[in-house]
């Protein structure tokens, strides 16, 4: 009976530990993986109805947004001091050029240099904060 | 002599059953902690996490799109970056767009300004550091391509969050 009742006992941990293990691998497997056949752009799910301020400004994150086009007005942004707040869809707008050759000379235009935007609170007219955006990181090489 | 089996038979399934109940009960938290310790340890070992590729076709080219985020890149400061390639090769200058974005926590972090190809390449690709602070990162960027009347921006796939920055 002792016997019994210790071979149950070490059975169960086996079974445990080998469902940890199994439950880990997969976990993270599904964390590291890179996912494998091109997915269409477009099927990014249903546009998000991101909540309104008094002033009728649309405020969320960018993580949410379908598409570029459906960013919400004040996208919630870090702050250089640790700050959560927002910042402007419209003071991060780059500009749309027309032909590929005023592209290139936007692109050429541009002195490389960060930016400095302030940061808003939900209401979008208070300022909280700035954020630096823009410092580019060197081109990869690895592809 | 008659034996009423039927009671006793009962009597000794219901303990067997219970410790069945409890036994799939365990292993099945026993696989939800793994999973979570698997996510966690995934998250924070993961030095370079690229997203799922994304694909369009736009003005006869179909272009292929990842976001990549590498925690370790020159010594742990980190860079996220945005890539589109051309699939059938080298395209006309300006006809590829790519715009490297941070998030951490789900909030925007950084954004480079965005490149067009300046020659006739088959790719283009845009990084920012990661400058946010130590956290979980997340690389989404902005990608387009000429559309022979305008451009067309896409977004790139999420990468999978990674913990670094400075």
């Amino acid at each position: 009976m002792k016997s019994s009742t210790k071979y149950r006992k070490v059975f169960g941990v086996a079974v445990t530990t080998t469902a940890i293990a199994i439950g880990g691998v997969v976990g993270f497997a599904v964390t590291t993986a890179n996912a494998g056949a091109p997915a269409v752009q477009m099927e990014k799910g249903d546009k998000v109805d991101f909540p309104k301020n008094g002033r009728g400004e649309t405020y969320g994150s960018a993580l949410e947004a379908r598409t570029p086009a459906d960013e919400p007005d004040l996208i919630r942004s870090v702050g250089d001091d640790g700050k959560i707040g927002y910042l402007k869809k419209a003071d991060l707008d780059q500009g749309t050029p027309k032909s590929p050759e005023e592209a290139v000379n936007l692109q050429n235009s541009r002195n490389g240099a960060g930016r400095v935007l302030k940061l808003y609170a939900e209401d979008g007219t208070t300022v909280i904060g700035q954020r630096t955006v823009g410092k580019a990181a060197p081109h990869d090489t690895s592809k | 002599m008659t034996i009423d089996s039927g009671p006793i038979t009962n009597a000794v399934r219901e303990p067997k059953r219970r410790r069945l109940r409890a036994s799939t009960r365990n292993i099945l938290i026993a696989v939800l902690l793994g999973g979570t310790l698997g996510f966690g340890a995934g998250a924070a070992h993961a030095t370079y996490v690229p997203s799922q590729i994304g694909q369009f076709s736009l003005y006869g080219r179909t272009y292929t799109t990842q976001a990549t985020l590498d925690t370790s890149y020159n010594g742990g400061d980190g860079r996220a970056s945005s890539w589109i390639w051309s699939q059938g090769g080298s395209v006309p200058t300006g006809w590829m767009y790519a715009r490297g974005r941070a998030f951490i926590g789900g909030n925007f972090c950084d954004e480079g300004w965005g490149v067009y190809n300046d020659t006739l390449s088959s790719g283009v690709d845009n990084g920012v550091w990661l400058s946010c602070g130590y956290g979980a990162y997340q690389s989404y960027g902005v990608v387009g391509a000429w559309n022979g009347n305008g451009y067309n921006y896409y977004y790139t796939f999420w990468s999978p969050v990674a913990y670094g920055g400075n």
